[in-house]
């Protein structure tokens, strides 16, 4: 039985909106620094042309995932348990794809464009890529279809998901209640995500739940001593739309075409910042080397306090 | 509401938003007052990078650091924020007392002036040696 489910994002849009100059508003008076004309414009651009993109491709997924339903395990209702199954279920694929975004160099191409912005704001949700690969979203969900959640709860649940990220972009909302720190990803969270710094680097992957995160090791809170600094290890600092799209895919030919042989798949399927040569580094090994160097930092501090100790003695 | 009314809609609201933020100040940075702010900067900006001097353009939207021996920190102002790029001595096209021009390919134009007051000798030698 197929009911009809409102459409959600005719309702964001304008929610968004209202909510983007409320944070100029709050931005005017406390951080200035967390908005560029510039930025926004390129964002807002980003965000349109994947909208669209995804519309153009939405058809060919719906066809992929309607005979995918030929072949489902179970036939599900619209019980509430359902819904609560599909929204957790979904998040965890969510997580799933996310974490892969990260960490597999041709899906990071697509991905990081949404991570390329070097300010962190409500506009930076719906600066996301128009490549196809995003499009793909939608097929990483077809386990939830295959499982036998109907079509229709996995698109609307697959919608709110994306929709209960925007709020998370934010710099506006500093920590939230205990209990939603602790259950559901927040700003707070998501700020170490987008950030650069090495110790926040590949953390907090999770959508609507932080818990994937506690569960699988990729969790980490965010220090107040060690605020976040976002964009890309290499930042990008252009604010050119075809730039910010294609750039990654440029890189990643380029590397492959200058590959020897057997490591020309190793420039896709490997994380991003792999090399065989050894000149680049990927967010481990900048981790590895940040980590070396607090050691010695801290070495050579307490060797100094020890001298210090021995002089005053 | 069809597709092309939605696509106006969008662009008027994007418009609307640019302007808002425009009009609002949004976008602000600080200049990079000195040396330890742009050393700062730099290792901000390149995880690791030790910088040990530093000179900042006369408008203090850029500076280079040096970091060691032919290692170099250059610093530009992007939007609000500040791009970092490691760069080596032998980019270095010309070096004078108040000018240094290098080639940068991260750049439009292939190539970044940065205008100085004024470059020590101390620095200009360190340049020299490290571009030999």
């Amino acid at each position: 039985m197929a009911i009809n489910l409102p459409d959600l994002v005719s309702f964001a849009i304008p929610a968004f909106i209202i909510l983007i100059c409320a944070e100029m508003i709050w931005a005017q008076r406390y951080s200035k620094s967390s908005y560029h004309p510039d930025d926004l414009i390129v964002s807002m651009l980003l965000g349109m042309t994947a909208f669209f993109a995804g519309l153009f491709f939405a058809g060919k997924v719906h066809s992929i995932s309607s005979f995918a339903m030929y072949f489902r395990l179970l036939n599900l209702s619209y019980a509430w348990w359902v819904w609560a199954l599909c929204i957790i279920a979904d998040d965890f694929l969510h997580y799933a794809l996310h974490r892969v975004s990260h960490r597999v160099r041709f899906l990071w191409a697509s991905h990081v464009v949404h991570h390329s912005s070097q300010h962190f704001n409500l506009v930076v949700g719906l600066r996301q890529s128009a490549s196809i690969v995003f499009a793909s979203a939608l097929i990483f969900r077809l386990p939830l279809v295959l499982i036998g959640f109907p079509l229709e709860m996995v698109v609307f649940v697959i919608t709110g998901n994306q929709i209960y990220q925007f709020w998370t972009h934010s710099d506006a909302v500093r920590q939230c209640p205990r209990w939603i720190e602790f259950a559901f990803c927040t700003p707070s969270h998501h700020r170490v995500h987008h950030a650069v710094n090495p110790e926040y680097l590949d953390r907090n992957y999770g959508g609507v739940f932080i818990i994937w995160d506690r569960i699988f090791g990729t969790f980490h809170p965010e220090d107040d001593e060690n605020p976040p600094r976002y964009g890309l290890v290499q930042q990008l600092g252009r604010f050119n739309i075809l730039v910010c799209i294609f750039h990654e895919w440029a890189a990643m030919l380029a590397d492959i075409w200058r590959a020897p042989w057997r490591y020309k798949s190793a420039y896709i399927f490997a994380p991003p910042g792999w090399c065989h040569d050894g000149s680049r580094e990927t967010s481990d090994q900048i981790k590895e080397r940040w980590q070396g160097y607090q050691r010695r930092a801290g070495q050579k501090s307490q060797a100094m306090e020890k001298i210090d100790d021995e002089r005053s003695a | 509401m069809t597709t092309s009314t939605k696509i106006v809609i969008l662009v008027l609201a994007i418009l609307f938003m640019y302007n808002f933020a425009r009009r609002f100040g949004l976008g602000h940075v600080s200049p990079i007052v000195n040396a330890d702010d742009a050393i700062r900067i730099a290792a901000e900006g390149l995880s690791g990078f030790d910088g040990t001097e530093a000179i900042v353009d006369r408008s203090g939207g850029s500076a280079l650091v040096r970091g060691g021996v032919d290692n170099y920190a250059y610093i530009r102002r992007h939007g609000a924020h500040y791009v970092v790029r490691q760069i080596c001595a032998t980019t270095i096209i010309q070096c004078d007392d108040n000018r240094i021009v290098f080639r940068h390919q991260d750049l439009p134009s292939g190539a970044a002036t940065l205008e100085f007051s004024h470059i020590t000798e101390t620095w200009l030698a360190q340049a020299a040696a490290d571009k030999n």
